[in-house]
């Protein structure tokens, strides 16, 4: 019989329950595996990511990213909240649009047996970009 | 989930999903790069075996031959039967034993030793080759009764060549299926190396590349934040603000590539059409060229008048410039700018509208496509009745704020957000015209002190 494929439960929580961030500011997040041990992992990586989404192929930039060691004397035991902090930069903002989106995260990947990759994340906001709303016509006075 | 208004037989697939896991992906891409590899390593060992080393051999067993001269006293050439290896023959069904013939070219010819001819004695003229005319080409170069240079054993004065070919093309040939294992080798490790690290990592990795290579050549300052470059703006400065704004997309370009476009197309239906109307005349007329030409012509028609169109719009309107104070500009922030418009014309309306817009970019299959979506839109400037005449620009002043909390200009290699400003004509004898002038817009908190007007405006006209 095949042994069942465990999967990763994985929460990140942001320190005080913060969700929106300014440009400027340290972002802390406490990620948590709870099955840590029952999970075969191979390689564990976090990172603050901000990734593109909407009508357009996706496109991804690393802020921070830290390799967790899984092995040797090192080896980090994710079953205790392993916390990640950066300094975030001053832009791209979050911004939430009609075709274009740029959303920032904080994201855990493993690599499972079988080259099998999952990543989970967390999102949250950088800065208060509005979301636009249609086009209207203004009368301006000419200077 | 809506249904589609509009129902696609055919659809490429979109995005990057897979089907299968990434085991399977990984060895069918490893299979693949391994029949380059194969085939490769197959065609080197042919290769070296069939030519290179024979060429080699020739040369080395030579190598020791001293330079003489001899008479051409007759020429032939040499076949041979030379056995490959064996088969099984369906018609006669038993293995049978392959061979093929080749061609040796060969001299009679007549040394010249202490001035004293020596007994005749064949000599290669060229190395066997399964070619009769590579043969025949390298026995034309002898001709009887001619004396020419040729190479002798010392240890044995019967054994004499004609020929010491230098052949340099083996050399480059050889980099075929090198090629090809360096392709299977690269490609192959490329598989490996993307299972086993992650898309964040490699990233990560262009980024710092990205960052090294900035270190040699000068980039903007905001390369990595996904903010446009200001290159353009800066470097253009205005004759009453000091920033210039370039020009979006129209560009006397466009209407050259129109031009050659049209006058392409129009020869090629041309050249169909004076054949068709010979026929007609003559009575005996192509029906079926007629049918498939006319749609054609019509849209050679319609190229040039687009093309005339386009072009009296381009030259009859004028040039069209937008400065402002200054630049990047900030959310929540108010700023001049002002318009000038050449040309010779009469203008129901001029009107300047500050816009936004977003771009996305996406494969489609093999297709690449491009969606915009136009945001915000608020109208600065509105002149009615203009006259623009020539020899003396029309300027038009206005103030333009940017919205507070407006998303920042953003750029990445498939997304972006764009602020611009659109000037929108309607000349009374041309076609509308309509004119983009991109700008960046930076957020608020950035670092990087924007520029501000620091010179004295020039006078006014």
């Amino acid at each position: 019989m095949k042994p069942q494929r465990v999967e990763p439960d994985v929460t990140i929580r942001f320190a005080q329950g913060r969700r929106t961030y300014a440009p400027g500011e340290g972002v802390a997040a406490e990620i948590r595996v709870a099955n840590w041990r029952a999970i075969d992992c191979r390689r564990a990586e976090a990172s603050v990511v901000w990734h593109t989404a909407g009508k357009g192929d996706e496109d991804l930039h690393v802020h921070e990213l830290r390799a967790l060691p899984v092995s040797g004397a090192d080896a980090v035991d994710l079953s205790s909240p392993y916390r990640l902090e950066a300094t975030l930069p001053e832009c791209p903002l979050s911004y939430d649009g009609v075709i274009v989106k740029v959303c920032w995260c904080v994201r855990l990947r493993l690599l499972l047996p079988g080259y099998r990759s999952v990543a989970f994340e967390a999102p949250f906001r950088l800065g208060e970009a509005w979301s636009p709303s249609p086009p209207a016509e203004e009368e301006h006075a000419p200077a | 989930m809506p249904m589609r208004s509009r129902f696609r037989l055919w659809l490429k697939k979109r995005g990057g999903r897979r089907t299968g896991t990434q085991r399977a992906a990984l060895s069918g891409e490893l299979l693949y790069h391994s029949v380059f590899v194969v085939v490769g390593a197959v065609a080197l060992w042919l290769h070296v075996a069939n030519v290179l080393l024979p060429s080699a051999r020739s040369r080395e067993d030579t190598a020791s031959f001293r330079e003489a001269q001899c008479e051409i006293v007759s020429r032939r050439i040499d076949i041979q039967r030379v056995y490959t290896g064996y088969r099984f023959s369906l018609s006669e069904g038993r293995v049978v034993r392959e061979s093929h013939l080749e061609y040796r070219p060969e001299c009679h010819v007549q040394l010249l030793v202490d001035e004293r001819p020596a007994p005749p004695v064949w000599a290669p003229a060229g190395g066997l080759t399964p070619s009769e005319r590579a043969a025949e080409s390298a026995l034309a170069r002898f001709q009887a009764g001619q004396t020419y240079q040729c190479w002798v054993d010392l240890d044995d004065p019967q054994q004499i060549v004609l020929a010491r070919p230098r052949l340099w093309w083996p050399w480059l040939v050889t980099l075929i299926p090198l090629s090809l294992i360096v392709l299977g080798v690269v490609g192959g490790a490329r598989s490996v190396l993307r299972v086993g690290v992650s898309r964040e990592r490699r990233q990560s990795v262009a980024q710092r590349a990205r960052g090294w290579e900035s270190l040699l050549t000068p980039t903007s300052p905001t390369a990595g934040a996904a903010l446009p470059d200001l290159g353009a703006v800066i470097d253009s400065p205005g004759v009453r603000l000091p920033y210039r704004l370039p020009t979006v997309g129209d560009s006397p370009w466009r209407v050259a590539g129109m031009a050659a476009i049209c006058v392409a197309w129009n020869l090629l239906v041309g050249f169909f059409l004076i054949g068709l109307v010979m026929d007609h005349l003559s009575g005996e007329p192509n029906w079926t060229l007629t049918v498939v030409v006319a749609p054609l012509a019509l849209t050679g028609v319609y190229l040039a008048a687009a093309l005339v169109r386009d072009a009296r719009t381009a030259t009859g309107v004028g040039v069209t410039h937008v400065e402002v104070s200054d630049h990047p500009l900030l959310p929540g922030r108010t700023y001049r700018g002002v318009v000038i418009q050449a040309g010779q014309f009469l203008a129901r309306s001029l009107t300047v509208s500050l816009v936004c817009e977003e771009e996305a970019t996406y494969l489609q299959g093999t297709n690449t496509r491009t969606s915009t979506e136009l945001v915000y839109r608020d109208a600065v400037l509105r002149e009615r009745r203009l006259e623009v005449t020539a020899g003396k620009a029309c300027e038009e002043e206005f103030s333009f704020t940017i919205p507070a909390g407006a998303m920042h200009s953003f750029s990445s290699p498939h997304n972006e957000v764009r602020w611009a400003l659109e000037v929108r004509g309607t000349p009374v004898r041309w076609p509308e015209f309509r004119r983009r002038f991109m700008m960046c817009v930076y957020p608020t908190a950035l670092s990087v002190v924007p520029h501000t007007s620091q010179h004295t405006e020039g006078a006014a006209s």
